[in-house]
């Protein structure tokens, strides 16, 4: 029952950065309609100007955050300007393929800044090694910070979104680009806010997940954007909401696989192996999607033209 | 309060309207009609600056602003309810009328003008914090008005207001549109394809086709000539024209039947 609840515990945290990538994803992919592969690379260059301000000049840890989280906006505004804006009225696929290119030109420019990410370095924070028991429960520092973080970032997002006349102007343009122009909404503005926001979340969750893994590369968060589009679509793309519980989800089913794997083989392969959950994960995912092509939470028809 | 001077614009390589040019003046409502695909939509589309004008001059206010953004012109006091209304679905009834008033600031105010809309159309009342996603077609007609009206807007252009209503609430909704005008001088252009109940308020009329204007004048002259009667009023009158024109008559006729039987709830 405790190795039961851990994990949930466990699944909950990992379920949490998930939930937040997911939810870059999709607020990008509303307003803007580009389904953003290159978002792991973002929070990735982010991570990694962290790790240098942290191992170059030696910076304090929170003030090298901050820097790290305005360099985020600024990142995010920037890709906004010269990447997204120019592809605006591009074909939905046409954009999808051009962040791929995005990802690959933001991983060779942090190659070619800081060598010394091509492979996997130790990435320091004060957390490292502290703990919290509840009971027989345990939860790393990192962990604890995460479900904090994501708890308080979703009510200012929540907030923010609805009860602000710049997040209402977010939502409407998300609804209709071109009503939204007839209100006298500046979506320009719009569009660079949603980036600046997202390449935020990105980077929060980038430096959460440097932070529990202890150990980065220029590539590190590949494998988890792959996971947090499972989620993300698994929310049906459309709602917020969704995304996050998609995310959730999938950190849920991540940890609880683990756990029932565990020790067991089939025959000479080893069951618990890392790469079967994921194949599981992947499986369950396209039956779920052939069963419910809208997602589990999705409630419109998927359009974007 | 507007004039639009030899207005050319289209889409990509394909010119549509082909130097359009009309006058509304402050306090009229002005109807303009012409069939499916005569560039009405177009006009309104140049005339917001959702679409770019190629060449030509469009005088708001005074102003020249063919080059303003969209948001200058509403700034100005342009307002659009446009064609399939364009709500926010996702967006309560009442946070859709807040976007409207998205140029404005003074909340007091703001607040005074939502209650002078849910006093035009009372249906809105109840539906406020529903989303405008479950809206009946009316009432979203009626939420796509308001929305326009809280920009308060000097030219309200409007275009097909009657598409897929019952007639009923077309004039009732029209009731509101003429008090408006008469009461409180707004301006109105209202584009219809239903000629007959658009001829019925307007003070001055002009007919789109093939993006041009080729008639214009006051309503009821236009009403009672033998070539509206009979391309967009389905009247019994007889008129000399090419095949194709009785072609277009008759499509017409069949479409504004449906449009009124289709009905709403």
């Amino acid at each position: 029952m405790l190795a039961l609840l851990q994990v949930l515990l466990s699944g909950l945290v990992t379920g949490s950065l998930y939930g937040l990538l997911a939810l870059g994803i999709v607020l990008i992919y509303r307003t803007t309609g580009v389904l953003n592969f290159a978002y792991g690379a973002l929070a990735a260059t982010v991570t990694s100007f962290l790790y240098v301000l942290l191992t170059g000049p030696r910076l304090p840890f929170w003030p090298a955050l901050l820097l790290s989280l305005l360099f985020a906006l600024l990142l995010g505004a920037l890709v906004e300007r010269g990447f997204a804006r120019p592809l605006l009225a591009a074909p939905i696929l046409t954009k999808a393929i051009a962040t791929l290119a995005l990802a690959l030109v933001l991983q060779t420019v942090v190659q070619a800044l800081w060598p010394q990410l091509t492979s996997p370095v130790h990435f320091p924070t004060p957390f490292e090694g502290h703990a919290l028991h509840f009971g027989g429960l345990y939860l790393s520092l990192v962990d604890g910070l995460t479900l904090l973080t994501m708890v308080l970032l979703l009510i200012v997002l929540q907030l923010f979104l609805l009860r602000t006349r710049l997040g209402m102007a977010m939502r409407a343009t998300a609804d209709s680009l071109e009503a939204a122009r007839l209100m006298g909404i500046p979506v320009g503005l719009i569009f660079l806010l949603v980036w600046m926001l997202a390449s935020l979340l990105a980077a929060v969750a980038g430096i959460l997940i440097a932070a529990r893994q202890t150990v980065i590369d220029v590539q590190f968060m590949d494998p988890v954007l792959l996971l947090a589009f499972i989620g993300a679509v698994l929310g049906g793309l459309d709602r917020l909401e969704g995304a996050v519980l998609g995310g959730a989800l999938v950190g849920l089913a991540e940890n609880v696989l683990a756990l029932l794997l565990a020790g067991h083989s089939l025959g000479a392969l080893d069951l618990g192996n890392p790469g079967i959950r994921e194949a599981l994960i992947f499986a369950g995912f396209v039956l779920l999607l052939l069963l419910r092509p809208r997602g589990l939470f999705g409630g419109a028809a998927l359009r974007r033209v | 309060m507007l004039r639009v001077e030899n207005l050319r614009a289209g889409y990509g390589p394909l010119e549509i309207l082909h130097g359009v040019s009309l006058e509304v003046p402050a306090g009229s409502l002005v109807a303009l009609l012409g069939a499916n695909g005569a560039g009405k939509t177009t006009l309104m589309r140049a005339m917001t600056g959702l679409l770019p004008a190629w060449s030509g001059r469009i005088l708001f206010a005074g102003q020249e602003v063919q080059r303003a953004s969209v948001e200058r012109r509403v700034r100005l006091g342009l307002g659009l309810v446009p064609e399939g209304r364009e709500l926010f679905p996702s967006l309560s009834v009442r946070e859709n009328l807040l976007m409207g008033a998205f140029t404005r600031r003074g909340r007091a105010a703001i607040e005074a003008d939502i209650e002078r809309v849910l006093t035009c159309f009372p249906r809105l009342k109840e539906r406020l914090a529903l989303p405008a996603a479950s809206l009946s077609g009316g009432e979203g007609q009626m939420l796509a008005i308001g929305r326009a009206l809280m920009s308060r807007p000097r030219l309200l252009l409007i275009d097909e207001l009657s598409q897929g209503l019952a007639p009923a609430i077309v004039e009732s909704v029209l009731a509101v549109l003429v008090r408006l005008n008469r009461d409180e001088g707004l301006t109105i252009l209202l584009v219809e394809q239903n000629a007959r109940k658009a001829l019925k308020v307007a003070s001055l009329a002009y007919v789109l086709q093939s993006g041009s204007i080729v008639l214009q004048g006051q309503p009821a002259d236009l009403a009672a000539s033998p070539a509206i009667q009979h391309l967009y009023l389905g009247g019994e009158a007889k008129v000399e024209g090419s095949d194709e024109q009785n072609l277009d008559a008759r499509s017409l006729v069949r479409g504004s039947l449906n449009n009124e039987a289709r009905g709403e709830e």
